[in-house]
C-alpha cells in the first residue's frame, strides 16, 4: 500500500525564541476593575465558593470592554 | 482521592479514581445536576437562578490538588441545548473560557498538561445530557500530547504545521476554512469521520490566540458539529478534543514553544446505526482497521456541513 507523509522540508521550525512559561506569563487581557469585577475579553467573572468547598466560577458577557 | 500507578509494560501512566464509580449517572431532566438552582427546585451544582457559562470543580474528579485538576464547564443552563446550538456568540464566549482556564490551570505547579474535551452521546460515555465539557489538568505529560512532541521531533520541526500544509496541498479532505482555521479529514483518520480543526498560524495554545481567531475557532468548531450532526440527521456522538502546548516547562520542553493549537473530533458512528469498536487490532495490537476511506468521509461531510449551515 501507497503511504505518504508530510516531509520534513515542510515544517515549520519550533519556535526558539519562546514564550515565557506560563508561571511567568500573565493574561493581558485580564483586568481588575476598581469594583473589584473581574474581567478576561469580552467576558466578567464572579469566583463562588460552593457549601463544600469546591470553587465555582460564573462566566457572563459584558456589552462593551469599556462599560 | 485517585490513585497514580506506572503500568510499565505500556509505559503509561493508569489512574484509579474509584470514588467515580457513584457519579451521577443518567438523571431524569428534572434532576440535572447542571441546571441552574431554581426557586423551589432541588439544588444543583449551580446555585443561581440562570447563568451563561459556569465552571466548577468536579465533584468526582479524576485528579484533584495537589496532584492536578479536574473541572466542569457548562456551556449554557438551557438543559437541551447542545454545543451545536448555542449561539455565536456564546460559542465564542466559551473560547475565551477554555483559554482562562488554560492559562490559569497552566500556572499552578502540579499541572503539567490542560487538556479540554467534552464527550457527547451515550455511545462515548455521557452521564449528564446537559450541554458541557471537562477540563483535566493532568500532573503528567499524558501519551497521545507525547506522541504529538515526539512528531515535532521526527519531522524536525511543528508537525502539525506540516501536517496542515500537506493537506492544504492535497485538497482533497479539506471541509472548511477561513483566513485563520482549516477543517480536515486527516490523510491517516483512525476513525471513519474523524476530523481536526487547526490554526493556519502556527499558536501553541488559545493563550497565543487573537479575539478574532478565538471568533474564527468557534465558528468552525461549530460548522463542525452541526455538519456532524446533519449527515445521519440524529445527534452524532463524539469526543472533542482540544489539543495544546504543556503547560509545564518539565513536559516537552519551555512551555509554548512546542504544540500546536487544534481540536479533534472522534466520532463512534460508522454508519446511522453502526458504531466502530475498538476491539481485538485496535486494543491488543493498536492498529486501527478502519471501515471507510479518508477521501470518501471528506466528501459526504462537506455535503453534510452545507446542510447543517
Amino acid at each position: 500500500m501507497a503511504g505518504k507523509r508530510a516531509e520534513p522540508r515542510d515544517a515549520t521550525p519550533l519556535q526558539t525564541g519562546a514564550p515565557a512559561p506560563l508561571q511567568e506569563r500573565r493574561d493581558d487581557t485580564e483586568e481588575r476593575r476598581r469594583d473589584g469585577a473581574e474581567r478576561i475579553g469580552p467576558l466578567q467573572l464572579e469566583r463562588l465558593r460552593k457549601a463544600d468547598g469546591r470553587a465555582l466560577i460564573l462566566y457572563r458577557a459584558t456589552a462593551s470592554p469599556d462599560e | 482521592m485517585s490513585e497514580q500507578r506506572f503500568n510499565e509494560l505500556r509505559g503509561e501512566q493508569v489512574i484509579y479514581a474509584i470514588h467515580r464509580q457513584d457519579r451521577t449517572f443518567l438523571p431524569t431532566r428534572e434532576h440535572c445536576p447542571l441546571d441552574p438552582t431554581r426557586p423551589g427546585g432541588p439544588e444543583t451544582e449551580i446555585p443561581v437562578p440562570a447563568f451563561e457559562i459556569a465552571v466548577f470543580e468536579n465533584r468526582f474528579p479524576a485528579f484533584a490538588s495537589p496532584h492536578g485538576a479536574a473541572e466542569v464547564v457548562v456551556y449554557t443552563d438551557d438543559h437541551d441545548g447542545s454545543f451545536a446550538t448555542l449561539a455565536p456568540a456564546r460559542a465564542e464566549a466559551l473560547m475565551w473560557v477554555w483559554r482562562h482556564r488554560y492559562i490559569e490551570l497552566g500556572a499552578r505547579a502540579d499541572i503539567e498538561y490542560i487538556f479540554i474535551f467534552e464527550n457527547r452521546g451515550v455511545e462515548v460515555g455521557v452521564t449528564l445530557h446537559h450541554p458541557h465539557g471537562q477540563i483535566y489538568g493532568y500532573p503528567f505529560l499524558p501519551p497521545v500530547p507525547a506522541l504529538e512532541l515526539a512528531a515535532d521531533a521526527r519531522l524536525g520541526g511543528c508537525a502539525p504545521c506540516a501536517l496542515l500544509a500537506a493537506e492544504i496541498a492535497d485538497a482533497s479532505r479539506l471541509l472548511y476554512e477561513d483566513e485563520a482555521v482549516i477543517a480536515f479529514v486527516p490523510y491517516a483518520a483512525r476513525w471513519g469521520y474523524e476530523v481536526h480543526v487547526a490554526m493556519r498560524e502556527h499558536r501553541p495554545s488559545l493563550a497565543d490566540c487573537s479575539a478574532a481567531e478565538l471568533r474564527s475557532l468557534a465558528t468552525a468548531l461549530q460548522s463542525i458539529v452541526r455538519g456532524f450532526d446533519a449527515l445521519f440527521e440524529r445527534p452524532f456522538p463524539y469526543v472533542m478534543a482540544v489539543h495544546q502546548a504543556p503547560t509545564a516547562a518539565s513536559a516537552g520542553g519551555p512551555a509554548g514553544s512546542a504544540g500546536h493549537l487544534h481540536v479533534e473530533f472522534y466520532p463512534p458512528l460508522r454508519t446511522a446505526e453502526k458504531l466502530k469498536y475498538l476491539a481485538g487490532s485496535e486494543q491488543g495490537a493498536g492498529t486501527f482497521i478502519g471501515d471507510m476511506i479518508p477521501e470518501e468521509s471528506a466528501a459526504a461531510l462537506r455535503e453534510a456541513i452545507a446542510r447543517g449551515g
